[in-house]
């Protein structure tokens, strides 16, 4: 569907002044890389750089160049120089699209908060000097493979807003495909849809060395319900419908935060890193930086 | 205000007492709003406190009363019937020398005017004036008047007043003497196309000394020959083919040609 112009005047607008919020911000890799190729990163590789670590006994097979001669003549043994280097982390960015994610209705919805962030943490990996990729976990589902190229996050703007939330498309089938040629993964997500599956493959994520970061979204709404009698529907599955009234409201909120709590906990012990972000609560350029430099979670959500 | 149709009037009426009862009586549904974390809520019968009354409620309650109460109003085909006088006088009063006493002429006038009224002096020419009060305020000329003028005024200030009465009365306040009328006169009358009548005023012993009582009582049959079916005179002598009638006049007492004094009476000629 083509889109208005003044709306996207608006995005431009709204994304411009976000990415000059989030410029100079990097994204330091919670787990060393495996990728060979130079970036800013901690890499697992050792190599021959000038960073100097530590001298290892010569192996067969050794490089006979990285020999250090002068060591020897001292010694009278063969010691190989080991330099640290650093590497890129290519970055993959998971969005989950799926109806639930279009609440409230407006500007304030966690669909929108969602997007900014997604286009944020691109600018910010890609400032980094890292390949970013795109995942909508929609439907259809769209992907831009991770690329280091000057218009990645230009590319990562128009897609996330030439797209709407809508079905229930689950997270894992995009994680799975995310996975395969990424180091790190943030899952943006309200993690109402397939969670079990998507821990299950999280866990197998990090237990191979993936640095995986999930944002829960929320909506203030969700938190503080309007206290009138409705009745209420969940968008992605209509059997769920439940009357939503005073008597029940201590109950609901109750129940929202124990599963929230146990869903911060199931995602903590499964080695990721997980923040909450409520959507209107602070400037998005506020969560990015919490992302980022690997800050807690605010109290608000639990 | 009438209606033609009051039928509808009823039955919006009905109809707004049942819009007002089904107004207490509906059940409302609460809404339905889509909500992401709907599966949170506890699945257990909920029971809401019924809502009280709010000003909205009751705004609209009336907005919806109104509207049937107009549109049955609007069915029931109100006519708005004009405001109007039953009878108007034209009043043609005679101040020329033929009258012996303006002031009887000022005094039959005050007592038969009524407001929306029209009164007209006449001698040779007629003048329109507002109150019977300026019967006579003016110098008056010494020779006979014209009766054809005084109904050709009269039939002017007709007119002006018809509209605003469902029939206009002609009321000639004049001696009615035969130096007053011409041969035109009966013809201007015989143009009145409503109820008229005559009160005879005394008329003045220069102008009518040349005429005998019997002439006099012909120019007085003479003028009302003309006049419709339904003219009257009022006067002291009647003719014998005439029907008496009792009316209130507003003066008691008046005097014939000549002189004489009687108690007025109305003749109708049917």
């Amino acid at each position: 569907m083509r889109r208005a112009p003044h709306d996207e005047d608006r995005d431009r607008l709204l994304y411009g002044a976000l990415l000059d919020a989030v410029r100079g911000l990097r994204w330091r890799a919670r787990r060393v890389s495996r990728i060979a190729v130079p970036g800013i990163h901690p890499s697992r590789v050792r190599g021959s750089s000038a960073e100097f670590t530590e001298y290892r006994p010569y192996r067969q097979g050794d490089d006979l160049r990285r020999i250090d001669w002068k060591l020897f003549a001292r010694s009278d043994r063969a010691h190989v120089r080991i330099s640290e280097e650093r590497a890129v982390t290519p970055t993959y960015l998971v969005l989950d699209a799926s109806a639930s994610m279009a609440f409230p209705d407006g500007d304030g919805s966690k669909w929108s908060l969602a997007r900014q962030l997604a286009v944020a943490l691109s600018s910010v990996a890609h400032s980094g000097g890292d390949p970013v990729g795109l995942m909508v976990a929609g439907n259809p589902r769209a992907t831009i493979p991770p690329r280091t190229r000057r218009g990645i996050v230009a590319e990562v703007i128009e897609k996330v807003t030439a797209l709407p939330a809508t079905g229930s498309s689950p997270l894992t089938p995009a994680l799975t495909v995310a996975a395969r040629s990424a180091s790190r993964i943030a899952i943006i997500s309200d993690f109402l849809g397939d969670l079990d599956d998507t821990l299950r493959v999280v866990r197998e994520l990090v237990v191979s060395g993936r640095d995986v970061h999930a944002l829960h979204i929320i909506a203030a709404e969700e938190l503080d319900p309007s206290r009138s009698v409705s009745l209420v529907t969940d968008p992605e599955s209509s059997d769920v419908r439940r009357y939503l009234a005073d008597s029940v409201r201590d109950g609901y909120v109750r129940a929202y935060r124990e599963w929230r709590e146990a869903t911060a906990a199931r995602w903590l012990a499964s080695g990721a890193a997980y923040r909450t972000v409520i959507a209107g609560e602070e400037p998005v350029s506020h969560s990015v930086r919490r992302v980022v430099r690997d800050e807690p979670t605010r109290s608000r959500a639990g | 205000m009438n209606f033609l149709a009051p039928g509808f009037l009823v039955a919006a009426s009905a109809a707004a007492l049942g819009v007002v009862a089904l107004h207490f009586i509906v059940t409302r549904r609460p809404r339905s709003v889509v909500f992401p974390t709907a599966r949170f809520v506890p699945d257990v019968p909920v029971t809401a406190r019924a809502r009280s009354l709010q000003l909205a409620d009751l705004v609209l309650l009336a907005v919806r009363v109104l509207i049937i109460l107009f549109a049955g109003a609007a069915l029931a085909r109100p006519i708005f019937p004009p405001q109007r006088e039953r009878i108007a006088r034209v009043i043609a009063a005679d101040v020329s020398g033929s009258v012996a006493d303006v002031g009887e002429t000022r005094d039959s006038v005050r007592a038969l005017f009524r407001p929306g009224d029209a009164i007209v002096l006449f001698d040779t020419a007629t003048r329109p004036v507002t109150t019977p009060d300026s019967v006579g305020a003016r110098s008056r000329t010494a020779t006979a008047g014209s009766l054809s003028a005084g109904l050709v005024g009269a039939l002017r200030a007709g007119s002006r007043v018809r509209d605003g009465a469902d029939s206009v009365e002609l009321v000639v306040v004049s001696p009615a003497t035969i130096a007053e009328q011409d041969r035109a006169t009966t013809e201007i009358r015989a143009q009145w196309p409503g109820r008229g009548r005559l009160v005879r005023v005394s008329a003045a012993a220069a102008t009518d000394s040349t005429i005998s009582r019997a002439d006099s009582h012909t120019a007085q049959l003479d003028f009302l020959s003309a006049a419709r079916p339904r003219f009257a005179v009022l006067r002291n002598r009647i003719d014998t083919s005439a029907r008496w009638s009792p009316m209130a006049t507003s003066s008691s007492r008046h005097l014939n040609a000549a002189g004489a004094s009687s108690r007025t009476r109305c003749l109708t000629h049917e």
